[in-house]
């Protein structure tokens, strides 16, 4: 998945605890796989064509949201950070407190971590914040994907795999 | 009288349950006023029909009945009925079966709305079987609801003793259920009308002073695009963007609403809201790296985006996913880059040498700041720089 993916401009690595300052800020408990993946892998763009499939809350359709960057944590650099994504998307556009974006796909949608139900477990969800969910217009689209991080790092797949099961 | 109207106006199940549409027209004319009564007085539609708005109403206010000429066509527009009141079954046609009954002397009221308290006496006088000459006026003039709105206003509320109520007020593009005169009712008729009263007035091309590079506008635009389900077609760039009092809402391919409510806030104190004379909005921003940006909101509240380009999708794409959306614009942008003339373009689209080589390895969008938009043209794809795209907004695939 990370074959040939580059690190964006100016991002550093961030420390663990970092990461999880922010979270106990926020009133989020990260749990360890996320905080040890953003470390490594925040604010890198994938070059493959790797994401997951999901189908959309309200048009009923497949689709594949293609991973183009994990967000990182770095204070220093907003854009493409999980605090500014954060900020934007979900104080600002929306009042979703408890969800968090951590990556961003080709077709305007995000990853975010659900503490909705849990402050230490969060679910994953795919997240439409350019619509509003038909059920509950002060939410966006959402669909379930996993219901742990590390399970969503399971479920992440080529783009290919997905088009040789659902060619268009 | 009540009987003879039924059996002139109903959609109903004959003795081997085979639906039947006594008289396509009528019906139409008849589902078509309740749609204007939901769209005028919900709660009045509901308080009357309540689950009929269910199915009649909304069909109507969604635009699945009056998609086009060719539903002028009695067989078409039985074939329609027909399904729209399968779906009612499915849902509590019987139970509320004698409120159809009533439908033809709603439909002379709906022109020119009531109190709920006029029409439900005249709804409970039809039950009960007392139709008087008022009544009789009243459905002769709801089967004129396909005549002009005020004519048919004039006329029911003439002979009620009641005063026509003004046209619905309305800005911008009218609402097609709110002043019907002169609306055909097809998206034909809604993309010219935005055209000639919104996109025309370029407000915002003046401030962004370029025309945006396109992509497959003449192999594509104007191209049908088969709806199934038996609804007649849309094309490619067709805008369907109404009005419903203040809110502004798109007609989906599928006849739903979609409202359009994803506006960036006006009580961001990073955000500057300012009237741009045409009924839109020129939104400010200012980005934590300190930068302004200004966007252009139109009347619908749908962002014009200073595109750096614009890619018109095949009909047989656009009913597919958005992945596949993107998929297609990828796909066109790897072959310009096989070619000198695709660079040439891609070059107009203010991409530089090295993006295009990196875009020729198969780069992402998102590791070069762009993101591919979803205009609310039906079928256009727009490249938009990052920074823009970050305004909230209603994804415009979602209006598609």
């Amino acid at each position: 998945m990370f074959r040939n993916s580059s690190r964006m401009k100016d991002v550093k690595r961030t420390s663990g605890p970092v990461v999880e300052k922010w979270g106990a800020e926020h009133g989020f408990v990260f749990p360890k796989e996320f905080v040890s993946f953003v470390q490594e892998f925040g604010g890198i763009h994938l070059s493959e064509d790797w994401g997951y499939q999901f189908i959309d809350e309200d048009d009923d359709l497949l689709d594949f949201g293609t991973i183009g960057t994990f967000f990182h944590f770095d204070p220093d650099v907003w854009r493409k950070s999980v605090p500014d994504e954060y900020k934007l998307r979900c104080r600002e556009h929306w009042n979703q407190p408890d969800l968090v974006p951590f990556a961003s796909t080709e077709i305007n949608t995000h990853a975010v971590l659900d503490f909705r139900a849990s402050r230490d477990a969060p679910a994953v969800y795919n997240a439409d914040f350019f619509c509003a969910s038909e059920a509950d217009p002060e939410r966006p689209r959402m669909t379930w994907l996993a219901g742990s991080f590390t399970d969503f790092l399971d479920i992440l797949e080529p783009e290919e795999d997905y088009l040789a099961r659902n060619p268009d | 009288m009540l009987r003879r109207f039924k059996d002139k106006l109903g959609v109903q199940r004959d003795r081997h349950g085979e639906m039947t549409v006594a008289d396509p027209n009528a019906a139409w004319a008849v589902s078509a006023a309740l749609g204007r009564l939901h769209r005028h007085a919900p709660e009045m539609a509901r308080a009357l029909f309540p689950g009929i708005h269910g199915f009649a109403a909304e069909s109507v206010a969604q635009g699945r009945l009056g998609w086009n000429p060719a539903e002028r066509d009695p067989a078409a527009r039985a074939e329609i009925l027909k399904r729209v009141y399968l779906d009612a079954e499915k849902r509590s046609f019987r139970k509320h079966e004698q409120g159809l009954h009533a439908l033809p002397v709603v439909g002379g009221l709906l022109a020119a709305p009531q109190t709920a308290e006029d029409i439900g006496n005249v709804f409970r006088r039809a039950r009960d079987g007392d139709a008087g000459g008022a009544l009789e006026s009243l459905v002769q003039a709801a089967l004129g609801v396909g005549l002009p709105a005020g004519r048919a206003a004039g006329k029911a509320a003439g002979r009620a003793g009641k005063k026509p109520t003004a046209a619905h007020p309305q800005t911008g593009m009218r609402d097609p259920d709110g002043d019907i005169s002169g609306i055909d009712w097809s998206g034909h008729e809604s993309t010219e009308r935005y055209f000639r009263e919104v996109h025309r007035g370029g407000v915002w091309r003046t401030r962004f002073r370029k025309k945006t590079p396109t992509v497959g506008a003449e192999d594509y635009k104007g191209k049908p695009i088969a709806t199934g389900g038996g609804r007649p077609d849309v094309s490619v760039g067709e805008v369907r963007l109404y009005k419903d009092g203040e809110r502004a809402y798109a007609l989906k391919r599928n006849g739903k609403r979609q409202y359009i409510d994803r506006v960036p806030s006006r009580s961001d104190p990073n955000t500057v809201w300012k009237p741009a004379g045409d009924g839109g909005h020129w939104v400010t921003r200012r980005l934590d790296n300190g930068k302004k940006l200004t966007v252009y909101y139109n009347p619908y509240n749908l962002p014009e985006f200073p595109a750096r380009g614009a890619f018109w999708l095949p009909p047989e794409v656009i009913g597919k996913s958005k992945g596949a959306h993107r998929r297609h614009v990828m796909g066109q942008i790897k072959t310009m880059t096989e070619s000198e003339a695709g660079r040439k373009k891609l070059r107009s689209m203010k991409f530089s040498e090295e993006q295009i080589e990196q875009m020729s390895r198969g780069v992402k969008l998102d590791e070069l700041g762009i993101q591919i938009h979803h205009d609310y043209r039906l079928g256009r794809m727009l490249i938009v720089d990052e920074d823009f795209h970050r305004f909230a907004h209603q994804g415009g695939g979602s209006t598609w």
